[in-house]
């Protein structure tokens, strides 16, 4: 969650400076990459591989902020990081990963009621 | 350096070398020299052999083979009495191979507009299952409506019927009264004389009960707006759609974000407050959003399974296939 909020401190390619400055909601969604690399990069690799879905949320993050931008994207994230690991297991469909089971809950089978 | 006239004494040797390969190579004999000159045995196929290739590439699901073998059928053996059903058979397995628009092209053709030829009226079919398979479900009914309108067979209206029935069960999402209903009323169509080949009466009082029942389908289906409305209070539209986990995640996890900010608030620190709020703005939207969604699925769940019990067993409702199958089912809990 702070890493969201200092995307756009330490990402590297964001600028907010008067005319060649970006729409907010593409900042946004910049920033909140660069905070998901940022996490992928440095925080995943210690905290370990642990999460139960496919795919992972921090990718599942960053396909939804891809696919819906900044706010959806951002509820989006918040909803699966909720949902991560409980009832969804006994929902959605197994899939093996590398050989391990997980439990395949992309954005399309969370924004089909909305996009279809 | 080298002189001219060390030039036009290579030049020389270069040429003497080459005419000598050369009269070498036309010399030597082509294989051994007690090798047999080799009599080249033509191999005769003839059109049966040509089908029955492409007939076992399709058996045994190599529909890329098949096509091609039926191509080749065809191309070879144009005025054989066969050659309408290697079309057919091209055009099946482009569906096989999800091909789909390739297929409805193929089966469009063979269809043609008066449906007269041999394979035409399941090629008219099976143009419907292309359209379902792209998701075009009106297109499919729109199709065997035509189909019904221009031939005049009680059976092939029957067999059209069942298909729209199914055709409406299958593509409309989410699964309202009133498609179950278009559905019923399709299947109730299908004559007397057909109702032994189609499970008429079982698909008829499955819907029904479906419909009205107190425990049937409809009945038991999650409203996503009063999920959504529930959601005001964190985890109680979880806790509708029977979510209990989810449900108290999100009612501790906002709770405690709430009183956070609360806290922060009261303690002079509005810079953390703010970025509180912030962040439990997210999770609170995330936890009406992540009820609706839940209520849609669970309703899709429920739908898919009723499908699924209502279909009949061991058989497909497309008409390539109409043989007895049994499967084997591996639930692995983790």
């Amino acid at each position: 969650m702070l890493l969201v909020l200092a995307g756009p401190v330490f990402g590297g390619d964001t600028t907010v400076d008067g005319a060649t400055s970006k729409p907010s909601g593409a900042v946004m969604k910049t920033a909140a990459d660069d905070a998901i690399s940022l996490f992928k990069k440095y925080i995943s690799p210690i905290d370990g591989d642990r999460c139960p879905m496919h795919p992972t949320c921090s990718q599942y993050s960053s396909n939804a902020f891809q696919k819906h931008g900044a706010i959806m994207g951002w509820i989006m994230t918040c909803d699966r990081l909720m949902r991560c690991g409980r009832n969804e297991l006994a929902v959605s469909p197994r899939i093996f990963v590398n050989g391990k089971p997980k439990c395949h809950d992309p954005v399309e089978s969370n924004d089909f009621w909305w996009t279809e | 350096m080298i002189s001219g006239g060390q030039n036009r004494k290579n030049f020389r040797v270069t040429f003497a070398l080459m005419l000598f390969i050369a009269a070498g190579a036309w010399m030597m004999p082509a294989g051994p020299l007690n090798a047999q000159p080799l009599q080249p045995r033509p191999l005769q196929i003839d059109a049966r052999q040509q089908l029955a290739l492409a007939d076992h590439f399709f058996a045994i699901e190599q529909y890329d083979a098949a096509v091609t073998e039926y191509q080749r059928f065809c191309f070879f053996f144009p005025e054989h009495d066969r050659v309408d059903y290697a079309r057919y058979r091209i055009a099946m397995g482009f569906f096989h191979q999800k091909a789909y628009e390739t297929a409805l092209a193929r089966f469009g053709h063979i269809a043609g507009t008066d449906y007269a030829g041999e394979f035409s009226i399941d090629a008219g079919f099976m143009a419907s299952r292309c359209y379902t398979a792209m998701a075009m479900g009106a297109r499919a009914v729109a199709n065997l409506k035509n189909l019904m309108n221009r031939v005049d067979d009680r059976a092939i209206h029957d067999r059209a019927c069942y298909e729209i029935g199914w055709i409406y069960l299958e593509t409309a999402r989410p699964l309202t009264a009133a498609t179950l209903d278009t559905a019923q009323s399709y299947f109730a169509r299908i004559s007397e004389k057909s109702r032994g080949e189609y499970p008429v009466g079982r698909l008829i009082a499955g819907l029904d009960r479906a419909r009205t029942a107190p425990d049937g389908l409809m009945a038991s289906m999650k409203r996503p707006r009063l999920a959504g409305g529930l959601a005001v209070v964190p985890g109680a539209g979880y806790l509708y759609t029977d979510r209990y986990q989810d449900a108290l995640i999100a009612f501790l996890f906002n709770a405690g974000m709430i009183i956070a900010a609360v806290e922060a608030f009261d303690n002079g620190n509005e810079a953390l407050g703010c970025i509180i709020a912030g962040v439990e703005l997210g999770f609170y939207a995330g936890n009406i959003y992540g009820s609706i969604s839940a209520a849609h699925k669970y309703n899709r769940q429920r739908a898919d399974a009723f499908l699924n019990d209502l279909r009949p067993h061991g058989t497909s409702t497309s008409p390539d296939s109409q043989s007895p199958a049994i499967g084997i089912s591996i639930d692995i809990p983790f």
